[in-house]
């Protein structure tokens, strides 16, 4: 016959187990999973609204992670089980990881300046330490440009948000200059007639704020005249090369010299210049 | 081939047209269509084939459209200041700038086949470059009565309210053109916008709404697709000056 009390005996542990502590437990974890799933999904309707779509995913899921190991080491809590090692463990993991990501945790904190300051935005042409170009996108960790001559530059956050940034894109309309030097002995009054000419009829020269042409240096080898017009923004480019064009032929068409840097040397004693026969050098 | 000036907007057949600076040549395509050119002291400018249509027309354009598509407003500035009474009504002519159009017309469907920049076109930045806005430009004279039809040029009538207590100044009226409508008559340069209603609310704000076309005999023209998106409001504010 089986003796049954040996049966029971290898169970006696199960009546020594709290098991009022485990189900409070069991409750606080699944009580903060669905705490943390609820926060990950409002953090994420609210944070879509004002940051790309990628840096609200991830925010709200390091949010949902947070909550869930804290909950979690709630829960172990109720168990009695001492969290002291562990505590100091994550500590020490944490300093380590902190020095070792500190460029990361720069580059992710001044992404996110950079998304609540909004000094730029996809789309916009910028000037970033040197690197011009258009916008791509902002990232978590680093902002994308495509340069004009279509190389793409990844610059890192941290630099972006430490750096000047110029916005060449961000307003509707932006400043022209040319300096166009004419020859002294050329007439001033005609050659700003021509510019003026030529600056007025172009169609993309903005009429106010008005363009302005006036005689700004006397050089040492030219009279410099200082052209300034307004440009849409969009249209910059084409009208600096088109205008520049436009205004070298109609200066040259009006018969009006652009004199190139000239010097004259004057020596402190006279010149002596001696010319040999090539047959007396024989 | 000797051109033919271009007397107004409308249908034209095969020939050889001049349009401002341009020629405008218009030749048949082994009876399948016709072939169009324009150019410009030798340089064509723009040539296309036409299949299927022999019906060309040219009609006015909105102002937004070459040499560029940078804008959807327009900035009328009237070349004299009119100083208003305060609670006082007034109405005159103005001109706003128009372009032109070739359309290529079968039965109602039409395609653009060409887009002419009408006189001079200029733009202007209203308000600064921060917070403002560029506009087509263009500047009127003020008449009392519909001014003589000209290229390049629409008549609107403007009737301006000043709503406010003091005298005021205006020297200005903005425009969208996408609430714009250009209505035009065949076989002359007139062309017509709706009426402007300008509300003055102050020194320096305003608001232009657009009414019914107040020009006789003329029609509208066929909005190309895209150009104005549906709009809920029919009005155009004057925030920075007037």
């Amino acid at each position: 016959m089986v003796d049954l009390s040996n049966i029971t005996e290898g169970f006696s542990w199960f009546a020594s187990v709290n098991w009022l502590q485990i189900f409070i437990a069991i409750v606080i974890l699944i009580l903060g999973v669905f705490i943390a799933y609820v926060a990950r999904k409002l953090f994420y309707r609210t944070l879509i609204k004002f940051v790309p779509k990628t840096i609200a995913h991830n925010t709200a899921r390091l949010i949902y992670y947070a909550l869930v190991i804290i909950f979690a080491i709630s829960a172990l809590g109720t168990l009695g089980i001492d969290l002291t090692a562990l505590i100091i463990a994550a500590g020490i993991i944490g300093i380590i990881l902190g020095f070792a990501l500190q460029s990361v945790t720069a580059n992710l904190v001044s992404g996110l300046f950079l998304y609540w300051e909004r000094p730029l935005k996809p789309g916009d042409v910028v000037d970033i330490d040197g690197h011009v170009g258009v916008v791509l996108d902002i990232s978590i960790m680093s902002t994308r440009i495509r340069g004009f001559d279509g190389i793409l530059i990844r610059v890192p956050n941290e630099k972006v948000f430490n750096t000047v940034i110029k916005n060449i894109g961000a307003n509707v309309a932006r400043r022209l200059e040319f300096i166009v030097g004419i020859a002294y002995k050329e007439d001033a009054e005609k050659a700003v007639d021509v510019i003026t000419r030529v600056v007025n009829e172009h169609p993309f020269v903005l009429v106010h704020p008005e363009p302005e042409v006036f005689v700004s240096n006397l050089g040492n080898s030219s009279v410099d005249i200082t052209v300034r017009v307004w440009t849409p923004t969009s249209e910059w480019m084409s009208v600096r090369k088109e205008l520049l064009w436009r205004l070298k032929k109609a200066i040259t068409e009006a018969g009006i010299e652009i004199p190139f840097p000239q010097s004259d040397v004057w020596f402190r004693s006279p010149l002596e210049v001696r010319i040999k026969d090539v047959d007396e050098k024989k | 081939m000797r051109a033919v000036d271009l007397k107004g907007y409308g249908k034209i057949g095969v020939g050889r047209y001049k349009l401002l600076n341009y020629f405008i040549e218009i030749t048949d395509f082994n009876g399948k269509g016709v072939k169009y050119t324009r150019s410009e002291n030798g340089s064509i400018l723009a040539d296309s084939l036409v299949i299927g249509s022999h019906d060309v027309t040219i009609v006015p354009m909105y102002p937004v459209l070459v040499p560029k598509r940078i804008t959807e407003y327009v900035l009328v500035e009237l070349n004299k200041r009119v100083d208003i009474a305060p609670s006082t009504n007034t109405e005159f002519y103005v001109q706003v700038p128009v372009d032109i159009a070739v359309y290529a017309y079968r039965g109602k469907n039409f395609t653009i086949v060409d887009l002419i920049p009408g006189y001079n076109p200029k733009y202007t930045l209203y308000s600064n470059p921060n917070e403002g806005i560029i506009a087509r430009y263009i500047k009127t004279g003020i008449h009392d009565h519909e001014p003589k039809a000209e290229i390049g040029k629409a008549i609107a009538l403007v009737r301006v309210r000043n709503k406010t207590r003091e005298w005021v100044a205006l020297t200005k009226v903005l425009l969208h053109s996408g609430n714009l409508r250009l209505y035009y008559e065949e076989g002359s340069w007139r062309a017509c916008v709706q009426e402007l209603n300008v509300a003055i609310d102050s020194k320096s704000t305003a608001s232009v709404t657009y009414r019914e076309v107040t020009c006789r005999d003329v029609k509208p023209v066929d909005d190309p697709p895209g150009l104005r998106p549906p709009r809920i409001v029919y009005k155009t504010n004057m925030l920075w000056g007037i």
